[in-house]
């Protein structure tokens, strides 16, 4: 054979090999490919931590992060439906008993799906107590009550008893002194972007009116969707266009209204949802329902208004402003909290309540700010109930006698080679992905940049994926 | 000898010709896919120093 045949053979195998190499990496026909990102170099897939203020530099091929929280991406060739993460980290100098990671599952309200990595109150509680081990699950218990998970779990231990981590206990929240009120309930004070909400339902209409308005001042469309869920399932939707200027001229549109009237619901708890960019300014929600909690965070509008009062259960209370105009000090009880820079969060950790209803009254000056902490917030005193049980994490008063159980989905990190490393299962099917990539988040609540220094040092970050099979794939697209 | 270098600079240059176009139109069709593996930018380097290469080479040889 000449020369020239047996080198372009050669040649063309070489690229046929290599171009059957990429389809299959790209097309994973196992369903089960693994990525892992060790700081050495730039990582195609997984990419750096970051924001950089965030985060230190790498060094000895370990990243630190020194401030909550940091982010992460994972660009894949295709969807999967599962990934094991695996991190590989020191706790250094920090006694932050949380470290959280999971991945973004709603774009428009960068919502996250939280999962533990590390639980240190659980490692430390349970260290002292009665364990149960039910594969994921973990139970302990003060004292030694209940023989098994299962046995606990069709018992009517009361809720002030119980803490979860991680986990969701089905059970009927019932308000037993619950009246209906036909007096139609006004929120006037302006809120901006998205927000949840419970409300309680005991013989009555549901019945809502959201006003908003859109500022218009980012390009975006601004849809707003609103959903009702029920023991959290969802069970009705609202929704609205854009207002037909998805230009960013900062034209305020006329108000436009969405009505939410449900005759004849069951008993109980319903959480509504607001799902809407920070264009969209809700300026007024009537309703003749009696309970309206806003949970975990208010984001009130800059408007003028002055002297608001917001009633809450939260522990920690924390506080952000963009208007340099809303510098203030609000006033939770005998607490002030002095919010004196813009773009800044203040934080602080609320004193027992006095009050009967075991609630704080936080007193704003002007509006223009962010509420945010781990309870519920309400603009009335009777309107605020929170139906979820106590969650095992750093505000949990752990002076709290009644506390007898725990009930997690979690495993404490292994030790390997002197790095504790914590694998994380995730949920892929239901997650957010743009531009063939995952968005994923690492949280350490509490930790920021201050005098102690502390940081949480990363050496490797691991996942796994697993999704269908190219068999698999197929069979969907022709079936 | 000088025979052999120009098969394969002129083989090679066939092969790259082809490698850019197979990974352009599966980077159209599928973003990302080579260049998750293969930069495609030193590809073309490549295939351009090498089509030099041929061109100057012809030259030389018809003078």
């Amino acid at each position: 054979m000449k020369m020239r045949i047996k080198i372009r053979i050669i040649l063309w195998l070489f690229l046929l090999f290599v171009t059957i190499w990429i389809l299959y990496m790209g097309l994973v026909p196992s369903g089960n490919i693994t990525y892992s990102y060790d700081f050495d170099k730039n990582n195609f897939f997984i990419s750096k931590l970051s924001p950089n203020t965030r985060v230190g530099e790498i060094e000895n091929d370990k990243q630190r992060i020194i401030a909550d929280p940091v982010y992460f991406s994972l660009r894949t060739s295709r969807k999967f439906n599962k990934a094991k993460l695996g991190i590989y980290y020191k706790s250094n100098n920090t006694d932050r008993p949380i470290i959280e990671t999971g991945v973004m599952v709603d774009g428009t309200i960068w919502r996250y799906d939280l999962k533990p990595v590390q639980n240190k109150i659980i490692d430390e509680l349970c260290n002292s107590w009665n364990i149960i081990e039910d594969g994921d699950l973990l139970f302990c218990q003060k004292e030694n009550n209940f023989s098994t998970i299962d046995e606990f779990l069709i018992s009517t231990t009361s809720s002030e008893k119980i803490a979860l981590y991680n986990y969701k206990l089905d059970r009927d929240f019932i308000l037993a002194d619950y009246s209906t009120s036909t007096v139609e309930r006004i929120i006037d004070i302006s809120l901006r972007g998205a927000y949840q909400f419970y409300t309680y339902i005991k013989n009555e209409t549901m019945d809502f009116e959201f006003s908003f308005l859109d500022m218009n001042n980012n390009k975006d469309a601004d849809r707003i969707d609103i959903n009702l869920y029920y023991n959290d399932l969802l069970i009705d939707t609202r929704h609205l266009d854009d207002d037909g200027n998805n230009l960013d001229d900062k034209k305020e549109s006329e108000l436009r209204k969405i009505e939410l009237r449900i005759p004849n619901l069951p008993e109980g708890v319903y959480k509504i949802e607001l799902r809407v960019n920070d264009d969209i300014i809700t300026r007024e929600i009537k309703s003749k329902q009696k309970i309206i909690s806003f949970i975990n965070k208010i984001n009130i509008d800059n408007d003028g208004t002055k002297n608001i009062f917001i009633y809450t259960d939260s522990q920690r209370l924390e506080a952000t402003t963009i208007y340099p105009d809303n510098l203030q000090t609000i006033k939770v009880g005998n607490t002030e909290i002095a919010v004196s820079e813009s773009y800044k969060q203040f934080s602080s950790v609320l004193e027992a309540s006095v009050a009967s209803s075991g609630l704080h009254q936080i007193i704003l000056e002007k509006d223009g700010l962010v509420i945010s902490g781990n309870g519920m917030f309400s603009f009335s005193e009777d309107g605020l109930v929170n139906p979820k049980f106590k969650k095992v994490d750093e505000n949990l008063d752990l002076t709290n006698v009644k506390l007898e159980y725990i009930l997690a989905d979690y495993k404490s990190p292994e030790n390997i080679d002197g790095w504790n490393y914590s694998r994380v299962d995730i949920d892929l099917s239901k997650a957010y992905r743009e531009d063939r990539t995952y968005s994923f988040i690492l949280s350490i609540p509490g930790l920021k940049i201050d005098v102690l220094n502390d940081f949480i040092e990363i050496d490797k970050i691991e996942i796994e994926l697993e999704g269908d099979t190219l068999f698999d794939l197929l069979k969907k697209k022709f079936d | 000898m000088k025979r052999i270098i120009n098969i394969i600079t002129i083989e090679l240059f066939y092969i790259l010709s082809a490698s850019l176009v197979i990974f352009t139109v599966f980077e159209l069709f599928w973003p990302r896919l080579v260049l998750a593996y293969i930069n495609i930018n030193l590809i073309l380097i490549f295939w351009l120093i090498i089509g030099i290469f041929i061109v100057v080479n012809e030259r030389l040889g018809i003078k």
